[in-house]
Formats: C-alpha cells, sequence, structure tokens
C-alpha cells in the first residue's frame, strides 16, 4: 500500500466512524477540515461511497445508530450498479471514477438501501398466516368483484367482513372502473405487490407494443365475459373518479353501507416502487413463498399509507391512453350489462400536479423511512436495543 | 478444508463457456484424481454467483437461493483442489469478495483471463443484443467512452473487464503469487493454446482433455448481428423473455446465424480502436508492475492493427436482406416444426379425450356418478360417500 493511499484509507474510515457516531458532515467538508490521519489498521473492505453517503443521510435518532452505520458499511450493494465507488481526494488509479458522496445518483443509493433492507427483512420471515376469519351467510348471494385490482381488493374485504362470499354459482358481478391512468396504476402496484419486477415506464411500453390494455383491466371485455357466463342482468361496472367513490357507489349498489374506503398500506407509488426493486431480491433470497408472506404481512406496516396513487402516464403516453380510454367506453356503450357512473370518467384526466413518473429521489426519501422502520422492527425482534446485529453475510434459507 | 480452491473469475468472452464446459462434463473424470468441480448442473456456478452477488437475471435468479453457500460447503469439505468458474464474477464488489473468501476457506488462487479490448468491445455488444438489448453500436460505445460510466451498461462492462480493477477487488488481500493472469492470444494463434494456458493454471495435462466444439457463444457477422438488433426493436415489448431466449437467442442466432456467417466480422472503427489501445496500455504497464502470475504474454492485451471497419448500424442493404431472408427461413422453419409439435401434442389430448369418454361409458362408473349425485340430497348417502373417500385414501 502506498503512502498516499493508506492516509487517503485512513481519512475514509475515519469519516465512516464519524458518520457512525451521528456526523451529517459532507465528505468535501470533511476532507478539507479533518486533521492529518494516521493509517489505521484495515477493518474490511473500505467503504465504498455509496455506502458511506447513505449513512449520512440516515435518521441519527435512530435506536442503536451505530450499529445500523456498521450493518449498512458491511452489506454490499445488490444487483447492478457502479462498483465500489471510490471518494474523491485518493490517487488516481483504476476502476470506478471517484465521485463525490453527495453527488452520487439517487437510484445508486436506493441500491445499496436495497440491500440492507432485504438483509433486515430476511432475517424475519412471517409464517404464513391464517385464513382471514370469514362470518359465513350462506343464504347471501355470492359476489365476484373484478376490475381495478387495489379497489377490488379494498372491496372484497369490507363483503368478506360482511360474511358475503367471494363468487359462488350465481354471483353478483361488479367490475370496477375508474380514470385509465388510474387503472393501469393500480394494476402497477397490485402486479409488484404480487411479486412483479416492471416499472411504471415499462407497463405502459409493453403496453402500447401490443396496443391493448393489460388484461385484469380490460373492463369492457371482462364485463362481456361475467355476462356470457352469469347472464347480463347480474354484472355491473362501476365507474368513478377514485377509490373512495368506486367502493361507496358499489356498497350502493349492493345495499351496502360501506365505511368511506382508505388507501391500502405499502400500495402507494414510492412503496410500490420501493418493492418493485425489491421483489427479485428477496426471491433470491427466501424464495418466492417468503416473499409472498413479507410483502403481504410486513411490507404494508413499514410502507405504511402514501397520499394517493396518483400517477399519470409517463410522456408520451397519454394520446395513446385517451384512445383505449375511448375504445373502453365504447365497448361499454355496446354491453347488455348495467354500468353505474358517467363512462366518461375512464378517460384520463390530465393533472399537471401530478407526477408521470416516480422520482428517484422521493424513492430514495421514502427508502430511508422504510429503512429505518426495518430497523426499529429489527431491534425489536431481537433481544434488545443494545444486541449487536447479526452479520450481513447471514442468509436464511 | 479444501487443500487448494481455484476460483476463475472472468472475464466474460474469454473462452470461459469452453472451460466451463469442459469441466462440468468431465467432473467425474476430475474427481477422481482429486480435482472437484462441484456443480449438479452446467449453470450452476452461475446461480452461485448471482447468489453471492445479490443479482437479478431475468427470473433465473429464482434457483439460486443459497447457491453460493451450497457451493462454498462443498469446495470446504473437499480435501483436494476445488475449481470454481463464472465470469460474472468479475464484477463483484469488495465486501462480495471478502464474503466469497471467507466461505471458501483454504489457498485461494485467482484466474482471470484477460482479451484485448478492441476485440471485447464488438463482442460485449454482440452480447447485448443477444440479450435483447436495442442499442446501437454508436450509443454502445459512447455509453462505455463516458468517463463518468453514467449507464447500466457501462457499469456493468467496467466492472467485468477492466483487468487491473478486477483483479484488484479479487485479489488485493491474497499473495500476488496466487493471481493468475491467462491472456487470450490474439487472432490467428493456434487453435488449442488458450486451452493450454488454462490447463495450466488448472493444472491438468491438456492432451488429457482434446480441445472438441462445445457449449461456446459462436459470433454473428455485421449484417446477422444488425438483423437481430433491429428485431429486438420490433418484438422486445411483445414477446416474453422466456420465449425470446428458446426463439431468437437459441433457435435464431445459435443454431443459425452464427453457423452460417456470412458477413465481415464486427471490430471497431478507427478513432475507438485508438482509445482502446491508450487504455491497453495503461492496463499492461500497471499489470507489468504487480508481479502477478502471467500465462501467455501481457502483450496479448494491446490490440491488434484495426481491420477494415464495417458499420453494423448501416449495413449494406444487400448484406441486410441476405441476413434477413436467412433469418426469416430459419424461423419459418422453427415455426413448421412447432406447428408439428402442436399438431401431435393435439393427436395425444383427442386420444387422451377418447380413453376419458370409454371410461365414463362404462357401467361402473354411471353407477358410481348416480351414488355421488344421491349424496347430495341423501344424508345416509353422503356418509356412506365420506366413508368410502376416507377408507380410498
Amino acid at each position: 500500500m502506498s503512502g498516499a493511499t493508506s492516509t487517503h484509507d485512513a481519512l475514509v474510515r475515519a469519516w465512516a466512524a464519524d458518520l457512525r457516531d451521528g456526523s451529517t458532515q459532507r465528505w468535501a467538508d470533511f476532507r478539507v477540515g479533518a486533521r492529518p490521519a494516521s493509517p489505521a489498521p484495515a477493518d474490511g473492505p473500505l467503504p465504498s461511497a455509496a455506502q458511506l453517503e447513505l449513512v449520512r443521510r440516515l435518521d441519527k435518532d435512530l435506536p442503536s445508530f451505530g450499529h445500523l452505520a456498521d450493518l449498512v458499511l458491511a452489506t454490499a450493494g445488490p444487483g447492478r450498479g457502479l462498483v465500489d465507488v471510490p471518494l474523491p481526494g485518493g490517487p488516481a488509479g483504476f476502476g470506478t471514477p471517484p465521485i463525490e458522496p453527495d453527488a452520487l445518483p439517487a437510484d445508486e443509493l436506493v441500491r445499496i438501501a436495497c440491500g440492507v433492507l432485504v438483509t433486515l427483512l430476511i432475517r424475519d420471515v412471517p409464517a404464513a398466516a391464517p385464513p382471514p376469519s370469514f362470518a359465513w351467510r350462506p343464504w347471501r348471494r355470492g359476489v365476484t368483484v373484478l376490475g381495478a385490482p387495489l379497489t377490488a381488493a379494498v372491496l372484497r374485504d369490507e363483503l368478506r367482513a360482511r360474511g358475503i362470499r367471494d363468487g359462488g354459482r350465481h354471483p353478483t358481478c361488479v367490475v370496477l372502473g375508474g380514470p385509465l391512468d388510474r387503472l393501469m396504476a393500480e394494476r402497477w402496484s397490485a402486479r409488484v405487490a404480487a411479486g412483479g419486477g416492471m416499472r411504471w415506464q415499462r407497463l405502459w411500453e409493453s403496453a402500447i407494443a401490443q396496443d391493448r390494455l393489460p388484461p385484469g383491466i380490460q373492463l369492457g371485455t371482462i364485463a362481456a365475459r361475467l355476462s356470457e357466463q352469469f347472464g347480463a342482468a347480474n354484472v355491473h361496472v362501476v365507474l368513478a373518479a377514485d377509490q373512495a367513490a368506486a367502493v361507496a357507489l358499489a356498497g350502493e349498489l349492493l345495499g351496502l353501507d360501506l365505511p368511506p374506503a382508505v388507501p391500502r398500506p405499502g400500495s402507494g407509488v414510492l412503496a410500490t416502487d420501493l418493492l418493485r426493486a425489491l421483489n427479485p431480491l428477496l426471491v433470491l433470497n427466501v424464495g418466492e413463498d417468503g416473499r409472498d408472506r413479507l410483502a403481504d404481512q410486513v411490507w404494508p406496516g413499514l410502507a405504511g399509507v402514501e397520499s394517493d396513487l396518483e400517477l399519470a402516464p409517463p410522456p408520451g403516453k397519454v394520446e395513446w391512453a385517451q384512445t383505449m380510454a375511448e375504445r373502453v367506453i365504447s365497448d361499454l356503450r355496446v354491453g347488455d350489462y348495467a354500468v353505474h357512473g358517467d363512462p366518461d370518467t375512464v378517460v384520463p384526466v390530465r393533472r399537471t400536479s401530478t407526477r408521470s413518473n416516480v422520482d428517484p429521489e422521493d424513492v430514495l426519501e421514502f427508502a430511508l423511512g422504510v429503512l429505518g422502520r426495518s430497523w426499529v422492527r429489527d431491534l425489536a425482534r431481537s433481544a434488545g436495543p443494545d444486541a449487536p446485529p447479526r452479520r450481513p453475510t447471514e442468509r436464511q434459507g | 478444508m479444501a487443500k487448494k480452491v481455484i476460483l476463475h473469475v472472468g472475464a466474460p468472452k474469454t473462452g470461459t463457456s469452453f472451460v466451463q464446459d469442459l469441466l462440468f462434463s468431465e467432473r467425474d473424470a476430475l474427481a477422481a484424481r482429486g480435482i472437484l468441480y462441484p456443480a449438479d448442473r452446467f449453470d450452476a456456478h452461475f446461480l452461485a454467483a448471482l447468489d453471492l452477488m445479490q443479482l437479478p437475471w431475468g427470473g433465473i435468479e429464482r434457483e439460486a437461493t443459497g447457491a453460493w453457500d451450497r457451493l462454498a460447503r462443498q469446495a470446504r469439505a473437499w480435501p483436494g483442489t476445488v475449481v470454481i468458474s463464472h465470469e460474472i464474477l468479475a464484477t463483484a464488489s469488495r465486501v462480495q469478495v471478502a464474503r466469497a473468501l471467507e466461505s471458501l476457506g483454504g489457498e485461494v488462487h485467482i484466474v482471470y483471463s484477460a482479451r484485448d479490448l478492441a476485440r471485447q468491445l464488438p463482442a460485449e455488444w454482440q452480447e447485448n443484443v443477444k440479450h435483447r438489448r436495442e442499442a446501437t453500436y454508436a450509443s454502445f460505445l459512447e455509453d462505455l467512452q463516458d468517463p463518468q460510466r453514467g449507464s447500466e451498461l457501462a457499469r456493468w462492462f467496467w466492472g467485468v473487464q477492466e483487468v487491473p480493477d478486477v483483479l484488484d477487488r479479487w485479489g488485493s488481500t491474497l499473495p500476488t503469487e496466487n493471481i493468475h493472469l491467462i491472456t487470450v492470444p490474439p487472432s490467428g494463434a493456434p487453435r488449442d493454446l488458450l486451452w493450454h494456458r488454462f490447463a495450466q493454471v488448472l493444472e491438468l495435462d491438456p492432451e488429457d482433455y482434446p480441445r472438441e466444439e462445445g457449449r461456446t457463444n459462436a459470433s454473428l457477422g455485421v449484417a446477422e448481428v444488425a438483423v437481430v438488433r433491429q428485431l429486438n426493436e420490433k418484438i422486445c415489448d411483445r414477446v416474453p423473455n422466456h420465449h425470446y431466449r428458446a426463439l431468437v437467442r437459441e433457435s435464431l442466432v445459435h443454431q443459425n446465424l452464427s453457423r452460417d456467417r456470412e458477413s465481415a466480422a464486427l471490430s471497431v472503427p478507427p478513432d475507438v480502436w485508438a482509445w482502446a489501445d491508450q487504455i491497453s496500455r495503461s492496463w499492461v504497464a500497471e499489470l507489468a508492475l504487480r508481479g502477478y502470475d502471467v500465462v501467455g504474454d501481457l502483450d496479448d492485451l494491446l490490440p491488434r492493427p484495426p481491420s477494415e471497419f464495417v458499420d453494423p448500424d448501416n449495413p449494406s442493404a444487400e448484406d441486410l436482406a441476405s441476413a434477413g431472408l436467412r433469418a426469416l427461413t430459419a424461423m419459418t422453419i422453427e415455426a413448421a416444426r412447432l406447428r408439428e409439435e402442436t399438431v401431435e401434442l393435439h393427436e395425444v389430448i383427442d386420444r387422451l379425450h377418447g380413453e376419458v369418454r370409454a371410461a365414463h361409458a362404462t357401467r361402473l362408473y354411471l353407477v358410481k356418478q348416480r351414488l355421488v349425485a344421491k349424496a347430495h340430497t341423501s344424508p345416509v348417502a353422503a356418509r356412506g360417500l365420506a366413508a368410502y373417500r376416507r377408507w380410498r385414501a
């Protein structure tokens, strides 16, 4: 090791120690103000700029913060990314060029955060949950709920709580719909919750390439199929601008007094995009069953509820969305089944305040919050707040 | 604990598929000589590398859970030499390298095979095209020349190909004599020379394992790769990966276009050659100082004078039409073969339907059917049926 390298390495380790102690000083400032560091004994590989920057951005008020910092510094970034980004100020060499840590792309930091999150999550994979309790009311007619996936899940929960079974031989069929951009967002979130890894942009590109909506939100096709199977008189398409209105309208239709619907925790835009990145890593570590259990039972609590699932079509896709909406409306107009609500609701609303893509900076902020909550969950699970965390290399099969 | 672990970590496009194929097919013979190649399937080390590096890979990672730990356990339990080989290991970070070395134990030797950059650039682009990428050659080369390595493509390429960095990440905690750099001979060298170099590091007699055509990654020409890239633009949003893998990569590329390549070989434009030459010289100068065990000649890593460049982004209409026609021919034949399979499967289905119908037409079945129907309305019949089913279970 050259003198320059060892001095630089010692300075890097000193900054790491400083951050571990709760400092939020940037590398550029630390480097200028730090005393010339004496070579410190190497303690594992030198942390990368991305690992260090993630530590710097974490909430310093988290319990046992030092142990969390150790975990971050010992966890490799999963997947593809910049390999071992060095900090500026060291001797010129080969490998990834040095980058000021606070200038690193947000997606690099999200990648590192995902590695730590997976390490924490897989330490405690819940057992399969028993099926939800169900008050059996055989005299009540079953209801089949299809269409907008998240809204449908909320409605199914409400029905189940009232002893109304899902499906049956002669069910009332409810097909839930709304603005097409919202249907796509619900579809995206539901697919990711089920283990998918598609980006928002990609979902649109794929649909456009096939010139059709994803099967679960083809309202006209679904309603026509149900009419054929159960009779048009038993099929109701419910259209509303948002989830709460759709559930309320469906409740009215079914003669039920349902409470105002609230979005499901863990299904917001940022939660969906973060879970999308975590899904393959969770499968890799605990298999698909383990991932499903984590996504169903743990993720909602960690991710919480975001304000709304509002995502406009990505740039350049609005025109196609409008064409598809018109196609859906035209299908709905010729069906024999009942349509409740204004068919024009399906037309996507171009909302200037709505984001049309997921901003990595927002996802990073969100990931930092989830990471903090995961850390607290892990501490609560282990012996106590002072217990050192397990080594990050430990895996659960 | 293994006495010695030989860990071959890359690079891609340096004959790794051939070596892995040979090691896998000869694993029993090798084990008899005290050399373990711990693999129950040909891609076992690939899965282990995905697990070690937590690397999603189009869904294949689903099969990789715990694969590295299993591999390391096998290595530790073997009393002799263990060989592990996969080229994507080259991009492991220092934390991942530390975990790998710690888990293997024993005396670890790192082997890295390297080829000159001017040949690696087009080879990597071609590999990208075979994996659904749509980037033109020009944009690919531009991405790689970005000093900040901003694109995912550049991050990956330099992560596996930058020789001094890969060897520093993998070898910085090991004695230099445990680091073996195999150089890929220049074009025109004897076919067996590279295998002899690998065999030397693996401590095998190359004559015991004559080089045969194995699972190698054949090359496409300029027009063929242009056709596949343009095809990607048309179909990648519409054809799922598992179908793409079977139809395009295997059937079209490996079984057809790479076997009857007609157009010019891929190379780099003159300005890129000059840039690659400059980088290669800096690598060779650095590697000469490090004292690694070089198997071959460091000068092999310097690009040979450039051949005539034919731009795959603008192939001649004639070449493109010819390659396109060959692609259409191949895919039509493949479609016919698949239709034939469908016809045969329908025959099987019809036969099975007939058998089911015949079974349902027997007197015994009809009696059973009546009894089951009776169980819906008669509690006595229902109890009898339940008892019968318990007995059958």
